[in-house]
């Protein structure tokens, strides 16, 4: 489902955008540092990666046929236009003739064909075919039954049309994967994509040329100047992975032009004068998962007293200084899918935690943890350890746990070895956050089927409504579908969902060419990165 | 025989024991003193660190984070509403026993090495030797990185690994005291009246030889408190919530912190610099008195 990317955290990590409003002309050249907090993990395959942190590059490196708007709407990147059929089971692209790879070939319906192509192999790796189920054929040819996908069809080198089993709704927002190129691919057997080193020297069709990557330090990437827009202006975009205390240190000191930023940092980063601060609620949100494979969590109110037990509203409140919305179901505020109406708000409670934990049948042990059977409310929970913020959190949850008879060892990690231990399902429990991509289909993280299902959550009505939303074109009806979905969620609670994220990000005046009223792509985005500039003067 | 007797007993009245002579030449170092008092009035608001404050070193009250002193919290309260004071108290129970623990298994280490070393001699003492010197060619903080990332934060891993890494210097210190006395008469005696190895070794050598374990042992504890805040900085030391005053930094270093938040990081601050200076003038207060060569 979508990109959504796993991911994020910590609000303040950073997704990209603006727009230009500009009324001056942009200027080429010059450096443009950026900061995250996280280091990307280096698999910069637009069909392989699974972390925000490397999705940040890709969309740099990698162009799409589609792309997504300031208003989160779809528009022509590589595509120069779409139709779909009559019947709407049938999408047909035309591309825009003269796109080139940064190795110099230019980019066609060949490559759109084996970026798609890939994703239905038999011995694809990734996480993405459940995106691609539903095209004709696709499900024959991973089983191995054919050697082609009927669905696929190249009509010539600059038109290609791509066709559903039944009508599929998110369809069209499948296509904002980056396009690879077979030409360099086509003969490495898709088993062994994953360990190519094509992942750490990329070669796409985006605005940016892949240069170097140091993992905890930095990537390098230079404009490239084929591309087939405007643009782009800059020389060179370089990431530089930094500690949370740096932030706002090397925003005071110039060395980097923009980052996001916690919330305790705004009064001092507002204070400079020569850098804006930003705030956007954006298409995310962070939550806790239990391992529901365990039976000790697998009582929905067991989670339900977590949710009352813990004071979502003071973390809301002090630790994030009021940036960020109590979320009770995974659907942001900034989807159109969004409904508050029947959403039980969970406020904290721990009295009532305590109730349903004697409604489950627990009963408090000598040290006042619960115990029933065999089963003990004693356990690992692993976070990343980004922020101060999050720090804070974890300390309240494990304060708020234990005072209603959860006890919690907290196991603070690094980024990727919580992802590798939840790959695993070799967890207890955790917080994490998504990063979700414009179609509020939640089929990717929680269809019982899913790869990203990390929980271990099987539910047939969850996956009738998921599954029904999906093929349902008429906007109002889904609406409807997934707001049944969110409630049925938000009573059953398979995750203790936390915050809708708000972003704040800084920026330093000289960077131009950014949105300086964000919407939930935040100030500038993939579909602008192109025509991001600075000053001559200030380069 | 019996006259003899009668003369040691004499003698032993009359002469001063060199514990008595150390003593005499202590109480005339004026700053080995005041270290010591000082010294003493750490480790007394350590013990009582819970009746001192109405406080809890650890619980949160986000409600009163960041305030700045007052009446109530006397030091100020962190970004978590904890009282710094009370952190403070508690963070030096923490510091000293980690200095004092860490301390004893260098100790106990350096002791058994050492001695064996120092009076086997031959292969044995250049095996452990040798040991000692592989030890001592890693950087203190690169070993102690390691281990902790290996055996994962807590306060008896740090313990342990302080109290492992630091044993070559003690060790060594204690061979070179057995050579030496081994070649004095009363050992040469001890050997010719048909003292048995536990004996001399137990009786004679290692009694001798434990001052300058001593003036090392205390400047020890000084540099186990160094090491554990500076682990703590890093994050590889005392876990948070418990409060170390390593840990009490590090949550303190974030730059609004340190310029506009003073009471989160001097206290912690000020306690590590005091406790270790008053521990190091003790040790070279203890060095000097006890060390026989000096006149007193």
């Amino acid at each position: 489902m979508k990109k959504l990317v796993l991911v994020l955290l910590i609000m303040a990590l950073v997704l990209p955008a603006t727009a230009a409003i500009a009324q001056e002309e942009p200027e080429k050249g010059g450096t443009f540092h950026r900061g995250m907090v996280i280091s990307p993990r280096g698999m910069f395959n637009p069909i392989l990666y699974t972390e925000a942190y490397d999705a940040d590059v890709i969309v740099a490196v990698f162009d799409s046929l589609v792309t997504v708007n300031r208003e989160l709407e779809i528009v022509p990147q590589i595509a120069e236009s779409w139709e779909f059929s009559e019947d709407g089971r049938t999408l047909t692209f035309y591309l825009k003739e003269g796109v080139k790879f940064h190795d110099g070939v230019e980019l066609t319906a060949e490559d759109v064909k084996y970026t798609f192509k890939t994703i239905m192999h038999p011995h694809y790796t990734g996480v993405r075919f459940g995106d691609f189920a539903l095209v004709k054929g696709a499900e024959a040819y991973k089983e191995g039954e054919v050697d082609y996908v009927e669905g696929i069809e190249i009509i010539d080198d600059y038109t290609i049309s791509f066709t559903t089993e039944e009508v599929y709704a998110p369809f069209l927002n499948e296509f904002t994967y980056g396009i690879l190129p077979s030409h360099i691919l086509e003969d490495v057997p898709v088993a062994e994509l994953e360990a190519h080193d094509f992942n750490q020297n990329p070669i796409g069709a985006g605005p940016f040329k892949f240069v170097e990557f140091r993992p905890d330090q930095y990537v390098v990437l230079d404009g490239f100047e084929d591309y087939h827009q405007e643009g782009p202006y800059l020389d060179r975009m370089v990431y530089h992975i930094l500690d949370d205390e740096a932030r706002p240190v090397w925003l005071r000191q110039g060395r980097i032009d923009y980052v996001g930023i916690s919330s305790e940092q705004v009064p001092m980063v507002e204070a400079l004068d020569f850098v804006d601060v930003f705030d956007y609620e954006a298409l995310s949100y962070t939550y806790i998962c239990f391992n529901l494979r365990q039976e000790r969590f697998d009582d929905p109110r067991i989670r339900q007293a977590v949710a009352y037990g813990y004071d979502r509203q003071t973390v809301k409140d002090i630790i994030l200084d009021g940036y960020g919305v109590i979320a009770n179901a995974p659907m942001p505020t900034a989807s159109w899918a969004y409904t508050d109406e029947g959403i039980n708000e969970y406020p904290f409670n721990p009295d009532r935690s305590i109730e349903l934990m004697e409604e489950a049948g627990w009963e408090r042990g000598a040290d006042g943890v619960w115990e029933k059977d065999d089963m003990r409310m004693e356990f690992e929970f692993i976070y990343t350890e980004a922020t101060r913020a999050q720090e804070q959190m974890m300390m309240l949850f494990q304060q708020n746990m234990e005072d209603i008879g959860f006890k919690v060892h907290l196991r603070p990690m690094e980024f990727s070895a919580a992802v590798d231990r939840i790959d695993a399902r070799e967890f207890d429990a955790f917080t994490l956050g998504w990063s979700l991509g414009v179609d509020p289909d939640p089929y990717g993280i929680w269809h019982s089927t899913s790869m990203w299902n990390d929980a271990g959550w099987v539910n047939e009505r969850s996956d009738e409504l998921i599954e029904t939303g999906r093929t349902t074109v008429d906007m109002d009806e889904r609406a409807e579908i997934y707001a049944e979905w969110q409630r049925l969620m938000n009573e059953e609670l398979p995750n203790v969902f936390l915050m809708y994220s708000v972003s704040i990000v800084a920026a330093n005046e000289r960077l131009k060419g950014i949105d300086d009223d964000p919407g939930a792509q935040g100030i500038f985005w993939t579909e602008i990165l192109h025509k991001l500039w600075i000053p001559a003067d200030r380069q | 025989m019996a006259e003899n007797n009668e003369e040691r007993v004499l003698s032993r009245r009359n002469i001063e024991s060199p514990w008595a002579v150390g003593w005499r030449r202590f109480k005339k170092n004026r700053i080995a003193l005041l270290g010591a008092i000082f010294l003493l009035i750490f480790v007394f608001l350590a013990i009582f660190a819970p009746y001192l404050t109405p406080h809890s070193p650890t619980r949160a009250d986000f409600l009163k984070r960041n305030e700045a002193p007052s009446s109530e919290h006397w030091l100020g309260t962190d970004e978590m509403g904890r009282d710094i004071l009370t952190r403070t108290l508690h963070g030096g129970r923490i510091s000293l026993s980690v200095g004092l623990v860490s301390v004893s298994i260098t100790m106990f280490i350096a002791l058994i090495l050492g001695s064996i070393a120092g009076y086997a001699g031959g292969f044995t003492d250049t095996i452990i030797m040798r040991l000692a010197d592989i030890f001592l060619s890693f950087p203190f903080l690169i070993l102690a990185i390691t281990a902790s990332a290996l055996l994962g934060p807590s306060i008896y891993n740090v313990m342990i690994i302080l109290g492992v890494i630091s044993w070559p210097g003690p060790c060594r210190l204690l061979r070179a005291e057995f050579l030496k006395l081994k070649s004095q008469d009363f050992i040469q005696a001890a050997v010719a009246l048909g003292g048995g190895h536990r004996r001399i070794v137990l009786i004679h050598l290692l009694p001798n030889a434990i001052p300058p374990l001593l003036v090392a042992a205390t400047l020890g504890v000084a540099s186990a408190i160094i090491g554990e805040a500076g682990l703590s900085f890093l994050g590889l030391g005392v876990p948070p919530p418990a409060p170390s005053w390593g840990n009490m930094l590090n949550s303190a270093r974030a730059l609004h912190i340190m310029e506009g938040m003073p009471w989160m990081w001097l206290p912690p601050g000020i306690a590590i610099f005091l406790a270790v200076l008053s521990i190091n003038f003790l040790g070279d207060g203890l060095r000097d008195a006890l060390d026989p060569k000096q006149e007193g």
